[in-house]
């Protein structure tokens, strides 16, 4: 059977990696909104009025901050990958 | 005002070492969640790796930049986890050894028992020592943050301490010698002596339209006027009966007066350790409103009163469960299934200065807590308003609307009884020396 390709279209492999690397994506984002949720949990549950617990929460907070920074990250790179199959 | 608001577990202890320990565990599990996200997309790089021909293909040097990051942010996040189980355990040091501290007199061999803990503590972290220490240490001077700053207080300490007006040269003696001593009630201890003749009489009844359900309320239903006693009989849904004893603070400078509520009975109280006219006569006004030895008898005191409300849950007469206690003289060391709400400003003279600051140690129950702030400014001439009544009320005003998780847990449960109570009838009493 023959198939035609555009010029600059991804090969069959190419493809398979692209969709590997989109459901490996996939667990990522799955994981980190997860990671996230947990984290605010984490934050509305450490409400104890002390000096020490209050650092703790800022340092949730930051981490929360860059998670959520990664997550958007990742989701860029997956969005690239769905180009690059289309 | 100026200080800001500060809630412990109890003493020194910023939050029961269970729960930060629970926090951590969750942080571990999260960390290793972060991780296992970072490994994600570096196996998405890696698979991807091979599309480089593609002309729209993902930035795969920024696909390992985000992998990478994620992993670091799982590092930093375990070892977060690592530092509050650490703090954790240097808050149970801590309120170990000021527990030891406290047993060593009486219960020696209690005392003993807890080594084992301490030396597995101290064993699991080279650092841990000298952080509890710190953290007693760092309560010690914040407990009385803004004592005698004023000058005015000063002066006063000075003018005390060549007057010779009896009430005064007392309170010099307190503030100066007795504090270390007298400041923390020991575990078991009991009052001695026996019970001053006083006559108790009632002033007023009435109907209330429910159970205190904040903090605020709780200090504001203290009685005012001639009454230095309020008891509320609560009438449960099941039929069955509690009492809510309400004792307020010091009413005389002289000694054995009229007035029960004056030095003497604080003297008695506070530095020999003898029952007092003004106890005596709380546990009579008790009697009055049918309070039988072995009833549900929950208290709540302000100063001379707090040491009263302190005293009434360590004799063991009543089954007392939740104790308030409001610029106390002195800090009970209560058992595991009573709860201790204690608040004090450090710059009190009689909350924190009588006190010794209290134990750093946690008393009572894990729902135990420790409302504390410094109250005068350092503009003002004298911090004796710290302990006035108006400013207890601001501070506890403060703590429930402070959304600290140890308070809401105290109102919701305040709430929860409130909720059961059909009626509440309060009398209040005035007591007298024959």
């Amino acid at each position: 059977m023959l198939t035609s390709l555009h010029p600059g279209s991804p090969s069959a492999e190419e493809v398979a990696a692209l969709l590997g690397g989109v459901r490996h994506l996939d667990d990522a984002i799955d994981t980190v909104i997860q990671v996230r949720i947990e984290l605010w949990r984490l934050i509305a549950d450490s409400h104890w009025r002390s000096h020490a617990v209050e650092a703790l929460r800022a340092s949730l907070l930051e981490r929360v901050a860059a998670v959520t920074e990664n997550c958007a990250a990742v989701e860029t790179q997956r969005s690239a990958c769905l180009a690059g199959i289309s | 005002m100026s200080g800001e608001l500060e809630i412990t577990s109890g003493g020194a202890i910023s939050v029961d070492p269970e729960q930060m320990r629970a926090v951590a565990d969750r942080m571990w599990a999260v960390a290793a969640r972060l991780a296992d996200a970072g490994e994600s997309v570096r196996r998405a790089h890696q698979t991807l790796a091979s599309t480089w021909g593609v002309p729209a293909r993902p930035d795969l040097p920024a696909l390992w930049v985000c992998g990478q990051a994620l992993v670091d942010h799982a590092d930093e996040l375990a070892s977060d986890a690592r530092g509050t189980g650490i703090m954790a355990d240097a808050f149970e040091l801590a309120d170990l050894r000021s527990r030891q501290e406290m047993l060593s007199i009486e219960h020696p061999a209690e005392a003993g028992r807890l080594q084992e803990r301490i030396d597995e503590l101290i064993a699991s972290y080279p650092e841990l020592d000298a952080m509890a220490t710190s953290i007693t240490a760092g309560w010690a001077q914040r407990s009385q943050e803004g004592m005698l700053d004023q000058w005015m207080d000063r002066f006063a300490l000075g003018a005390m301490r060549l007057s010779a007006l009896v009430p005064m040269a007392v309170l010099t003696r307190m503030l100066g010698d007795a504090t270390d001593a007298a400041g923390s009630v020991l575990p078991g201890k009991r009052l001695t002596g026996g019970a001053p003749p006083v006559a108790v009489t009632r002033v007023s009844r009435s109907r209330v339209g429910g159970s205190a359900t904040t903090l605020t309320q709780l200090v504001q239903r203290l009685p005012g006027g001639e009454a230095q006693v309020a008891v509320e009989k609560r009438t449960h849904g099941d039929g069955s009966v509690s009492y809510m004893a309400y004792v307020d603070g010091t009413r005389s400078l002289g000694f054995a007066g009229d007035d029960p509520w004056d030095m003497g009975s604080n003297w008695d109280l506070y530095a020999a350790g003898e029952q007092s006219a003004a106890y005596a006569a709380t546990l009579e006004a008790l009697r009055l409103a049918g309070a039988e030895p072995g009833a549900r008898v929950d208290v709540v005191g302000y100063s001379q009163g707090a040491a009263i409300a302190g005293a009434v849950a360590m004799s063991g007469v009543y089954e007392t469960s939740r104790v308030m206690i409001v610029g106390s003289p002195t800090v009970p060391v209560l058992n595991e299934d009573q709860t201790l709400i204690r608040a004090f400003h450090t710059d009190d003279p009689v909350g924190a200065g009588l006190s010794g600051g209290g134990p750093a140690g946690a008393t009572g129950s894990p729902e135990s807590v420790t409302i504390s702030r410094e109250y005068a400014t350092h503009r003002e001439a004298t911090s004796v308003q710290s302990h006035l009544r108006d400013a207890y009320d601001q501070t506890l005003e403060l703590a429930d609307g402070s959304g600290d998780a140890r308070v809401v847990a105290l109102r919701a449960s305040l709430e929860a009884e409130a909720a059961d109570v059909v009626t509440v009838e309060r009398t209040e009493y005035r007591a007298t020396r024959p």
